[in-house]
């Protein structure tokens, strides 16, 4: 079903989270679970809401999303009405390099004028999600809020620019927002998906930007709490924010539990992303795999367990990982000996290294590198 | 728009493949599954683009709705094109009446105003019913060469096999003075592999020709080619070196799939600079259990796996619940084996639940008689109940009760 929604993703905020991982490319771009890229998430909720439209801007380090994206076929984006628009910086904008919701946002203006959909969708890419976001833009029509932001329940992970704690009533009518605040407890914390009126969006970001606001959350949000009709809407399903490179490989090895797996990937809103046309998996003699998820493509002689292998990985004989998340086309020599790694496309580990990580402070291999 | 092409491939998809038996009760052989993840008609379709062919006809008449659907704009294997690309050219209903196609030649024949769109210079004719990679821009640069009037890849087989295909036999410079279809006593081994480049302007006059002809069974191999031959066309044989199978019977074509297991088997899916293509569905990666025990296996995306699999080819979404046993077999996508069933030399179709417990085939040494040995085989969409068996290469087209014995 074609709906009267339009989405933007923004896919550098929260790249700082993760340093080490968007060196070379943008959160929108990190590799996930295998076969994924972070963008895949929201892309595919959108696509599975019916959206057809959809603005990604982009601020810097943003090859690899080009590469990944292209004409956006995979998601059936590649369209003569609608499909992806693509916003790199813009030369005129003073501020062209500063990525911030607000300023992102105004730089694409005449893609949010031009459009005729009711409804804007606006979602980050540092979280792993599956929900039926048709429900939830259903939710923002039917209780006419000017904006719903989805929320959970739980132990506040760190965002960009601060992480937004809603206080809500018995109506989900948010009744105070609170950036980044000292907090132990579980909270309603903010998932960086909102569904805005598309006019008011566009006269709330014109007006933020003649009186030179920088951020949506501080000036926009936190300033129109008496003015705006702004709601929660619980996610529901499996959801996890990547906000620190921990995270993201306990975030990995959640896939793991079949639960987490029936709740990401259930076949009625697959999880759309690029294909790349490997051969199965294939396993060796020699090869003994326990508790792992597996890409096409991989050819494995050696000892694998609770890892996360992607795309084109080769394990040599007698090498032993666990705990790692081993992404495309890595080559582990023979005998090597690898625990809470993670290592980034491409590396090669010589046959016999060892290296050791811990799960709060794995160890990373940056990209293209031989260790 | 249609531009001017050198070479059109027209790849012959309508048959029945009648030997798989209820494997192509509802589709076609070319859509059969191979390799974990691939239909038989991925190979001569990645071989076309790889070789920088990018205008295919694919011929289609026997159950064609998968196949169709697999097919599809054709952007999987890069030919979704503004002029050229893969277009599906069923037989159609003309003024003077309807015709199935009578034979390999009457297909092509039914299909020239298709090939004169692009005027090519060249036409090459496939099947697609066989297991291969192969470099066709190679041979049309011999077939150039040698100013054939028609080149005929070959296989070099064995002497023993060489009664079971069509043989050519050739003088020194490769040019083939006999063609001999299942001859009892072979004088060459040079098998014809179902791939012939024609020039276009010659294979016109002869479909034209054989067409008029009402005692002909319009067939490429029984009609064109000899009658080419009789009348002193230049036909060169184009030596090919590599992996090819037929896989026309059940029990090639489960060799064929364990053949990608055999490291002395010179089928490469990982080569980056020959890449079979195919249409993938989205699926997470598969999930390996820690009760798992998988050994030299083919294992594809949104697989389950924790059992014991051995010497298999798993297809995308398979499913081997803990204590279940799959050896020498393949199965394909979306079938569940469950607890405790064993599964050894067979083939279970796309969808198929095999029940705790149930046993389906058993190997050779296992036969009290070794001749009676087949591949078990299971078609698609159906249940084998708790505890039934199902003896080596028995075929099975309808459910298995509970306990059942077959």
């Amino acid at each position: 079903m074609k709906t009267n929604c339009i989405g933007v993703i923004f896919s550098n905020i929260g790249d700082n989270m993760v340093r080490d991982l968007t060196e070379q490319r943008c959160i929108g771009s990190i590799p996930f679970g295998g076969r994924y890229r972070m963008i895949d998430f929201p892309l595919s909720a959108m696509v599975h809401a019916g959206i057809t439209k959809v603005g990604i801007s982009t601020r810097y380090n943003y090859r690899s999303l080009m590469d990944h994206l292209g004409s956006g076929k995979a998601w059936d984006l590649s369209r003569k009405n609608g499909g992806i628009y693509l916003f790199p910086p813009y030369s005129n904008m003073a501020s062209s390099t500063n990525a911030t919701r607000l300023l992102e946002l105004a730089a694409m203006m005449p893609f949010l004028e031009n459009s005729k959909e009711d409804y804007v969708v606006l979602c980050d890419c540092d979280t792993v999600f599956n929900f039926d976001l048709s429900q939830m833009i259903e939710e923002h029509i039917r209780s006419g809020a000017d904006i719903t932001f989805g929320y959970v329940r739980g132990k506040k992970p760190r965002g960009a620019g601060g992480r937004m704690v809603f206080e809500l009533d018995h109506s989900k009518k948010i009744k105070d927002i609170l950036i980044d605040p000292e907090q132990t407890e579980d909270c309603d914390y903010a998932i960086n998906i909102s569904v805005h009126n598309r006019s008011l969006l566009i006269k709330t970001v014109k007006d933020a930007m003649s009186r030179n606001y920088t951020t949506l959350s501080r000036d926009v949000y936190q300033r129109g709490l008496s003015t705006l009709d702004m709601r929660g809407y619980r996610l529901s399903g499996y959801v996890r924010v990547i906000d620190s490179l921990s995270t993201y490989l306990s975030a990995n090895e959640d896939l793991l539990n079949a639960q987490v797996r029936d709740s990401l990937f259930c076949a009625d809103r697959p999880v759309l992303t690029k294909v790349r046309d490997d051969a199965p998996a294939r396993y060796a003699v020699g090869g003994k795999v326990k508790n792992s998820l597996v890409a096409d493509g991989c050819l494995i002689a050696g000892k694998v367990e609770n890892c996360i292998l992607f795309r084109g990985v080769h394990v040599g004989k007698e090498a032993n990982l666990s705990n790692c998340v081993i992404m495309q086309d890595t080559i582990i020599g023979d005998k090597a000996n690898l625990s809470y790694v993670i290592t980034d496309k491409n590396t090669e580990i010589s046959p016999g290294r060892t290296l050791i990580g811990f799960d709060s402070y794995p160890a990373y291999i940056t990209k293209n590198s031989l260790v | 728009m249609f531009y001017k092409t050198e070479c059109v491939a027209m790849l012959l998809a309508g048959g029945q493949g009648s030997r798989l038996g209820v494997l192509t009760k509802k589709i076609a052989k070319p859509a059969v599954p191979y390799g974990g993840k691939y239909r038989i008609i991925d190979f001569p379709m990645s071989n076309c683009i790889n070789s920088g062919i990018d205008t295919v006809g694919v011929l289609t008449q026997y159950q064609p709705l998968i196949l169709n659907d697999y097919i599809g704009t054709g952007a999987p294997w890069d030919l979704d094109r503004r002029g050229g690309g893969v277009h599906v050219l069923p037989p159609y209903q003309r003024g003077a009446g309807a015709d199935w196609y009578k034979g390999t030649a009457n297909a092509i024949y039914q299909n020239i105003p298709f090939i004169e769109r692009y005027h090519p210079e060249y036409v090459l004719v496939l099947s697609g019913d066989h297991i291969y990679k192969m470099d066709y821009a190679k041979m049309l640069d011999y077939h150039k060469q040698s100013k054939a009037d028609c080149t005929i890849a070959v296989l070099d087989v064995s002497l023993e096999e060489a009664s079971r295909f069509g043989i050519m036999n050739t003088r020194e410079d490769g040019s083939i003075y006999e063609f001999e279809e299942k001859p009892k006593v072979p004088k060459s081994t040079k098998a014809s592999m179902g791939v012939y480049i024609f020039n276009w302007n010659i294979l016109r006059a002869y479909l034209e020709q054989d067409e008029a002809d009402e005692n002909s069974s319009n067939d490429f191999g029984k009609n064109i080619i000899p009658t080419m031959l009789g009348n002193g066309c230049k036909m060169m044989a184009y030596s090919f070196d590599g992996y090819w199978k037929d896989v026309g019977t059940v029990e090639s074509l489960w060799d064929a799939n364990l053949d990608l297991l055999n490291p002395s088997v010179e089928l490469d899916l990982l080569d980056e600079n020959w890449k079979i293509y195919s249409r993938t569905e989205n699926a997470p990666p598969h999930y390996v259990s820690p009760e798992a025990d998988i050994h030299n296996s083919l294992i594809s995306n949104g697989c389950q796996v924790s059992g014991y699999v051995d010497y298999s080819v798993l297809f995308s979404h398979a499913t081997v619940e803990a204590g279940a046993q799959v050896q020498y077999s393949i199965i394909m996508p979306g079938a569940v084996i469950k607890k405790g069933a064993v599964v050894k030399y067979a083939m279970i179709a796309e969808n198929c639940v095999v029940e705790e417990g149930a046993v389906i085939g058993g190997a050779p040494e296992e036969m009290e008689n070794r001749s009676d040995w087949g591949v078990a085989l299971v078609g698609e969409n159906l249940t084998i109940g708790k505890g039934a068996v199902v003896g080596a290469g028995k075929m099975v087209e309808e459910n298995v009760k509970e306990g059942q014995q077959i």
